[in-house]
């Protein structure tokens, strides 16, 4: 499970990284399409939609990796009550509830990528970019957040077993100013 | 099929539930509604909100704002923005009264102006600011409950994420919203640090004045880390009011001046990138499930007609339009107490916004009021989140029960500033009116 565990982090780590040369790559094209729009009067085709279709790359890209560090916004009021391994069975139920979100999104993902890859979907305009790759990256996201949840879950029911409470700082904060 | 108020019933139930067992806030959101259209509608409608939100959420240029504005605030932390700012703030007010607590103030004010993070500023500030007053003898109960305060800023200032997420739920435009929570923001700002003046005045023991001489020198070199900063949003805001670029461009300006920052100081290597990367990815992604399985759970509330019928019903109360925005509030600082103010603005306004709008307000003046009042609820007690990560991230020993007391002034003040902004409206309706 260790092995397993440790390929999943590499792996949405890897894709997070991606997702974060997307980001860089959006902020260069939208400051190249500000200076060729209104300064050199020269506009630089597609920045729009590539930002779009990057967009899906950095919120599905950086699911599981946030899934990992447990960083996902939570109700934590009842949570920090109660003992460890009420907790453990509260993260249960939250691993539980988020493959079921994920796993119909998922589903649902994969028949529509496909269909747009039959037809070729594409954006309206003068550039027509390809949509497909952007639905096939939601699915993949789904999939790799959902391969998380599962060892999360094995672990949380362990954890209700021997009653060991979570090593990550319970307000996920403290790590982005050490 | 159920008829929309026992669905409705359920569907509450579903997500109480939920939300009380820690479930994924988005994830408690999008699934309730998902059950909600499906035992109200059609198991065909349901799937088809899970086929077409995320995608379209997410594969959008207006909401493509949120992670480089995200992105500008964490390079703007890798940069040490936040050392320049408070060193700065310091040396111009370090010799007055309060003036340690003021600086922390006006750091945090300015840092808001790059992170639209309540509680990266927060942290940053709990890390950076708490031993320097401790130091020369602050009283802890200030201190921490200044930098609490003064971490909400980031809410009203732009760019702030919450205001961006107001404007895409109740479909306004975000220049104007962004440009309407200046004034507000530095108002409540100035009202923060007249306060800590005043407090300093009538009780010296609790904020002496450091026996440190500053020279002129000194004063004026330290400006020279600010003037990115001040620069980028000078260019971001002027940018977005005079209609010189779109919100998500300046949000890619942003982002570029705080990259170019970043390599001026020399700091840019792979360490920092991927930091940034990991820091700017988690956020915008933890951001963005919320904003899914609301808009999953708002589509339940409209489709299954229960916004109509809720609405309906609320104005035919034909109460005064102030009782309106009293309940408003309530409703706000209760939840606030509980819940992530995104998770409260995507559940909430669609049924709210409607109701408010329809009794004579103003749909940006009520996103300023809005957000005021869920930076209020960050400071609130029981759950009053920016609380809890200064006395987490203290290095100086610190109970919550001081973090609390030392926060209850900020509140009085922040109800202050509350109070002058729904009786003059003009403060927050000023700037924006005055773009094109």
């Amino acid at each position: 499970m260790k092995f397993l565990s440790h390929i999943v982090e590499r792996l949405a780590l890897a894709v997070l990284l991606v997702g974060g040369l997307g980001m860089l790559m959006s902020m260069f094209l939208g400051v190249a399409d500000i200076v060729g729009t209104q300064i050199l009067l020269i506009p630089v085709p597609g920045p729009r939609e590539l930002t779009e279709s990057t967009m899906v790359l950095i919120v599905f890209g950086a699911l599981a990796y946030a899934q990992i560090r447990r960083a996902h916004i939570r109700v934590e009021l009842v949570y920090f009550q109660m003992p460890p391994r009420i907790r453990a069975a509260m993260d249960v139920i939250t691993d539980l509830a988020a493959m079921t979100f994920f796993g119909l999104i998922l589903s649902e993902a994969i028949s529509e990528a496909q269909y747009s890859f039959q037809i070729g979907e594409a954006t309206a305009g003068l550039i027509r970019f390809p949509l497909w790759p952007a639905r096939f990256v939601l699915a993949a996201g789904c999939a790799l957040v959902i391969l998380q949840l599962a060892l999360h879950l094995i672990q949380d029911v362990i954890r209700i077993k021997t009653g060991e409470g979570l090593e990550n700082d319970p307000l996920g904060v403290l790590q982005k100013v050490e | 099929m159920f008829d929309p108020a026992t669905s409705g019933v359920i569907v509450a139930g579903l997500l109480v539930f939920f939300l009380t067992t820690g479930v994924h806030i988005g994830v408690a959101l999008g699934l309730s509604g998902f059950i909600g259209i499906f035992i109200t509608i059609s198991e065909r409608a349901a799937i088809a909100q899970l086929a077409t939100v995320p995608f379209s959420t997410t594969n959008s240029f207006t909401l493509a704002v949120i992670p480089l504005f995200i992105l500008m605030g964490s390079l703007a932390t890798q940069a040490g923005l936040t050392k320049d700012l408070y060193k700065a703030a310091y040396n111009w007010l370090g010799q007055i009264a309060g003036g340690l607590a003021m600086a922390t103030t006006l750091a945090s004010a300015a840092f808001g102006a790059a992170c639209g993070s309540t509680i990266v500023n927060a942290a940053v500030f709990t890390k950076m600011a708490m031993p320097e007053m401790t130091k020369f003898g602050y009283d802890k109960r200030l201190s921490a409950g200044c930098i609490a305060a003064s971490g909400t800023l980031a809410s009203l200032i732009p760019p702030s994420i919450l205001m961006i997420i107001y404007a895409v739920i109740t479909e306004q435009s975000v220049a104007r919203l962004l440009v309407a929570g200046l004034i507000p923001g530095l108002m409540s700002a100035a009202i923060y640090m007249g306060g800590i003046y005043v407090v300093a005045k009538v009780r010296p023991d609790l904020a002496p004045i450091p026996d440190v001489v500053i020279t002129r020198r000194e004063k004026w070199e330290s400006l020279k880390g600010v003037w990115g900063i001040t620069f980028l949003f000078i260019l971001v805001i002027g940018g977005i009011y005079l209609g010189f670029f779109v919100p998500t461009y300046a949000g890619a300006v942003g982002a570029f001046g705080a990259f170019l920052i970043v390599a001026a100081k020399r700091k840019m290597n792979v360490k920092v990138l991927v930091d940034t990367f990991k820091d700017a990815g988690i956020t915008t992604s933890t951001i963005f499930i919320i904003v899914i399985g609301g808009i999953i759970f708002a589509r339940f509330l409209t489709y299954t007609g229960l916004v109509g019928d809720i609405s309906d019903w609320m104005l035919a109360l034909e109460l005064s339009p102030i009782a309106y925005l009293l309940g408003f509030a309530l409703l706000y600082l209760i939840l606030g107490m509980l819940i992530d103010p995104i998770a409260i603005m995507v559940m909430t306004l669609p049924v709210m916004f409607p109701i408010m709008t329809s009794v004579g307000y103003d749909p940006i003046w009520l996103g300023v009021i809005a957000i005021k009042l869920a930076e209020i609820s960050l400071i609130t007690p029981p759950v009053g989140l920016n609380v809890y990560v200064v006395r987490s991230a203290s290095p100086v020993p610190l109970r919550l029960e001081e973090v609390f007391a030392g926060v209850t002034p900020f509140l009085i003040m922040d109800l202050f500033t509350l109070g002058t902004l729904i009786a003059f409206p003009s403060i927050v309706l000023f700037l924006p009116n005055l773009m094109n």
